[in-house]
């Protein structure tokens, strides 16, 4: 059966995209490129049964900000330009607004959000009412922002539907890398009852989940889905699976969607998880990640596994600071953080 | 007696061949040709998986998401079905589901990065496997699984063009909602942070597009203006207007291309000397017109007629967006007004 799967990219996407328009779509080519090599690994993958289909959606993001851009821009040299300079720097794509800029706009503008998710719905049911729904099956690979984007989705999907239709097919695997979909929604305390995007045995009735199959992945050193993280004990085993051990150094940005696909561990379990046992046998998975150096043995690996540990050490302080009363654990993170931060600086 | 033998011998042999030809299941290159049936697990009861199915297809039908006019439509494939599998069980096949079978890595959990290999098996609409040779040699249990393959493929089949029919429903509204985003992005009054920040705050979450209701609030804009029409010399003047609409209301038309509004604003410009003013503006699909009374400067109580540009609206127009702000701000219009005004 093909599999058509969605790919979903994360936050600061645009770096180096101006306007937003020119290198649509080929942010994806590196991590399809990545998934194609590892599918073309296992013999009993037939490769034309992959498909893989980039959603974008900082296109949205780039559109607001271009324009307060122009908006600031007009203004210099009148007696509102100190009031209006700090829009130029949305436009600015450093590290702030590159990357942090994706989410505060997401989160903290509900018109923006409204955009995005309206954006990425037509995405991916343009595809879905392409290819139907017989002798395909529907999966997604979200990273980082990307995973809130696409639950928040699926979610309003699922549950508002669209002009009073529900969606007639149940997307077969979720899979979502680093993911941050909990913490977008820190302030919200029923996130884990009402999520549809749940695999059945999950609380819900089986035809109220929109997957059936979810599974994370988290590096222990990555900071955004480690501050507060998506863990579900409820949920079935059968259907749901957290990775959340990846212990490994492929460059500084571990947060990077390539440096997750890197992990033989990632790429093996969602192709295992979409082309089955036979084609991905668990030996095949094995031996993958047997073989596989999570630190090179000269000098800097040594270096980057002390430095990978410590981040990681951190970072577990500061999610077990978590009270799970989410209206004070952002105060309780904040704290953890600081204390953290002060017993790193006094070693 | 040689010959009675030979002849039948050829004889089985067609019929084997004639059987073979005949249940010939789609192949699939990544599987291997012939499967050994001992992989199959024990006690494996595809009737009792394809029950499920039917089963979960009338909870379907009976479900408040499928559109009333369509449920007869979908019971009548289920009941197809069900009939088609209760002729199956009085020919008491026991052996049908062989090569509709896969295993199904759904219920496969995953224990310290690895499957645990604990696959449920899945009834297939197609045998995904190529039906072993012994099998294969039973001319009528293969016509029996060639059928079997077919009712439950028409099914699916018939299951999917329906479910397709939602899902285009649902694609060409998205479509429709996304292009109102997009239209309201590059046609739409041009938003400042904060004007997005409130209007998200009362916007429909159970729709897919944007309001049709837009506020704005304090809301900047470069402009010209005309001197004002009773001026005591008799002569016209242009200058450049600075306007901050303090509050302002926009309605949008449907399609999201076109809008009206108007709101209340504060206007800076040196028409007659620098002046400082209140007045009206009135907005409609990109055209901004206003009117003001200077109540401080040098010649108080005068009327300017202005324009405002919107430059957030024009982002792709150079012209618009680029070279007549810079000709304000150039003061080629007239002596701007681009230092802050010396209120004293």
């Amino acid at each position: 059966m093909r599999q058509l799967v969605f790919l979903i990219h994360g936050m600061g996407n645009s770096a180096n995209d101006v306007l937003g328009k020119a290198d649509l779509g080929k942010w994806a080519d590196e991590v399809t490129k990545v998934l194609r090599d590892a599918a073309a690994s296992f013999p009993g993958i037939d490769g034309k049964q992959l498909e893989i289909v980039p959603i974008q959606y900082d296109d949205v993001f780039r559109s607001h900000v271009t324009r307060w851009n122009a908006l600031a821009e007009a203004l210099v040299g009148t007696p509102l330009e100190s009031l209006t300079k700090w829009m130029k720097a949305t436009d600015n794509q450093d590290f702030l607004w590159g990357n942090l800029g994706d989410v505060v706009l997401y989160r903290a503008f509900a018109e923006v959000r409204e955009h995005v998710l309206t954006h990425v719905a037509r995405q991916l049911f343009e595809q879905i009412k392409k290819n139907g729904t017989f002798d395909v099956q529907y999966s997604i690979i979200a990273h980082s922002l990307g995973t809130a984007v696409a639950h928040d989705a699926l979610q309003k999907l699922y549950t508002v539907g669209v002009d009073g239709n529900k969606p007639a097919l149940q997307i077969q695997n979720f899979f979502a890398l680093a993911n941050v979909s909990r913490l977008v929604w820190v302030n919200d305390g029923k996130f884990y009852e009402e999520t549809r995007v749940r695999p059945p045995d999950s609380g819900l009735p089986a035809n109220q989940c929109a997957v059936l199959n979810y599974m994370q992945f988290r590096h222990i050193a990555d900071p955004f889905p480690s501050i507060l993280r998506f863990t579900r004990k409820d949920w079935s085993p059968e259907h749901y699976a957290s990775i959340d051990d990846l212990d490994f150094f492929r460059g500084v940005n571990v947060h990077a969607l390539t440096s997750y696909l890197a992990h033989p561990t990632v790429t093996s379990l969602i192709l295992y998880r979409l082309f089955g046992e036979i084609a991905v046998p668990v030996e095949a998975i094995k031996a993958r990640r047997d073989a596989f150096k999570p630190y090179t043995d000269d000098l800097a690996g040594a270096a980057s596994k002390l430095a990978v540990h410590e981040v990681a050490r951190m970072l577990d302080a500061l999610s077990a600071s978590s009270t799970g009363n989410f209206s004070t654990d952002f105060d309780e993170v904040g704290k953890a953080a600081i204390e953290a931060v002060q017993r790193g600086l006094l070693r | 007696m040689k010959g009675s033998l030979f002849l039948a011998l050829v004889l089985v042999l067609l019929s084997t061949l004639r059987a073979q030809a005949e249940c010939d299941p789609p192949t699939f290159d990544k599987f291997p040709a012939e499967w050994p049936e001992a992989t199959l697990p024990a006690g494996v009861d595809a009737r009792a998986k394809l029950q499920n199915l039917i089963q979960q297809t009338k909870a379907y039908v009976t479900s408040k998401e499928i559109p009333a006019e369509r449920q007869g439509d979908f019971k009548r494939v289920a009941d197809f079905i069900d009939g088609k599998l209760a002729e199956l069980r009085t020919k008491k096949v026991a052996e049908v589901e062989l090569g509709f079978l896969q295993p199904r890595v759904c219920g496969a959990r995953i224990e310290n990065g690895l499957p645990v290999s604990e696959c449920e098996w899945e009834v297939l609409a197609e045998p995904s496997i190529k039906v072993p040779l012994p099998n294969a040699q039973d001319h009528w249990k293969c016509e029996v699984q060639t059928k079997f393959a077919a009712y439950v493929r028409s099914g699916h089949e018939q299951l999917a063009v329906f479910a397709a029919e939602l899902n285009a429903r649902i694609a060409d509204a998205l479509v429709k909602y996304d292009q109102a985003w997009t239209q309201l992005i590059n046609n739409g009054h041009s938003q400042y942070p904060w004007e997005v920040a409130l209007n998200g705050a009362w916007i429909n979450h159970k729709s897919w597009g944007p309001n049709q209701n837009f506020a704005v609030l304090l809301h900047p804009a470069l402009g010209a203006g005309v001197a004002n029409v009773d001026n005591k010399n008799g002569q016209a003047a242009a200058a450049a207007i600075l306007a901050v609409e303090a509050a302002g209301y926009l309605r949008y038309f449907a399609n999201h291309k076109q809008y009206v509004g108007g709101g209340l604003t504060a206007t800076m410009n040196n028409l007659q000397g620098r002046q400082i003013g209140l007045g009206v503006v009135l907005h409609a699909s990109g055209f901004s017109l206003g009117v003001s009374r200077d109540f401080w400067g040098e010649h108080e109580d005068e009327v300017a007629v202005f324009w405002l540009i919107d430059v957030g609206r024009a982002i792709d127009d150079n012209l618009l967006a680029k070279k007549i702000p810079d000709l304000i701000k150039k003061r080629r219009l007239s002596p701007a007004i681009l230092e802050a005004p010396d209120l004293e």
